[in-house]
């Protein structure tokens, strides 16, 4: 079976497209891609601020404003998720222009045909059905993680 | 509609010229994609490094302070997604590779006059394709690591309790 990835029709017809076209598309996703980047960038050294305050505070023995500090930290973790996902997304997406626009790129469709046992990793899941699945099931994400925050307080 | 002729039949309609040409510009892909695929295995190969270099780090944080160990976790899922992403990549570049190489082949089987056999081209296929991944994003990057981290979490909260 056709990864979903390969199957989308604005991939399909990517190699059909004039340069100008082709390098404009790959612009405006590297541009996309570099915003995520630098928010989940950012959450990500927010959340080990966190943590590495955390971890000064209970040296200290502040246990309350460790807590405190803590709780940000979880907040960052929950938050992350979404950009992570779409981070990858994106990222999936603009590896992929790249390799099409080497020349000579063929989809892997005659592979296929021969043999359907292939494993494409992250291009045979749905990332965008992926990633609603996910985010419904974070309207609590502190309770997907386990965390009962209000028996904390 | 009518069925679409197998490759190799196609190929033995053709002239010497077409198939030297043919095969020539194979050569030539063939070539772009091994760059390309040597490229994003040394990649890999860098982020596999960087990923393992993390988890020694966090290892040594885990025995000091839980909360530094959970900073790093955090950078560590980042190097994962890229990581995965790298994989996926390369095995893209890898069926690329070997479809410009088996094209090669067929040209070659066609000039020399190698009697066309259906299961040739199948057996052609290497079998290192089927072990690239053993699980998928949404078990390993996305719930494991948060399953890893919850954990973590769960000891962190109970030394801010005491």
């Amino acid at each position: 079976m056709i990864p979903w990835f390969f199957k989308q029709q604005t991939i399909r017809d990517f190699p059909n497209l004039s340069t100008k076209k082709q390098n404009k598309r790959k612009t405006e996703i590297a541009q996309r891609l570099s915003v995520q980047k630098q928010i989940l960038e950012s959450r990500i050294s927010f959340a080990k601020e966190s943590a590495r305050k955390t971890d000064q505070l209970l040296k200290r023995k502040r246990y309350s404003k460790a807590r405190e500090e803590m709780g940000k930290f979880k907040l960052e973790i929950v938050s992350s998720q979404p950009v992570l996902n779409t981070y990858v997304a994106t990222s999936l997406e603009k590896q992929m222009h790249d390799v099409m626009s080497i020349e000579g790129f063929e989809f892997p469709d005659l592979l296929l045909e021969l043999r359907n046992d292939i494993d494409f990793g992250l291009f045979a899941i749905n990332v965008v059905d992926d990633l609603d699945i996910i985010l419904q099931a974070e309207i609590d994400p502190f309770s997907e993680l386990g965390i009962d925050l209000e028996a904390e307080d | 509609m009518g069925k679409v002729k197998p490759i190799y039949e196609r190929l033995e309609a053709m002239s010497k010229t077409k198939l030297d040409k043919m095969e020539y510009e194979h050569r030539q892909h063939l070539t772009r994609f091994t760059q390309a695929k040597d490229s994003k295995a040394d990649l890999v190969q860098r982020s596999d490094d960087k990923y393992q270099k993390l988890v020694e780090k966090a290892k040594k944080e885990l025995q000091q302070s839980v909360p530094l160990a959970l900073g790093t976790a955090m950078q560590m899922r980042q190097v994962r997604a890229d990581n995965l992403i790298a994989k996926s990549v390369l095995t893209l570049l890898r069926a690329n590779q070997f479809y410009h190489r088996m094209m090669i082949v067929l040209i070659q089987d066609t000039k020399a006059g190698v009697e066309y056999h259906p299961d040739r081209v199948k057996h052609l296929i290497p079998a290192e394709f089927n072990d690239m991944f053993d699980k998928s994003i949404l078990s390993t990057n996305l719930e494991g690591l948060l399953g890893e981290l919850k954990s973590e979490l769960d000891e962190a909260t109970e030394v801010n309790q005491e």
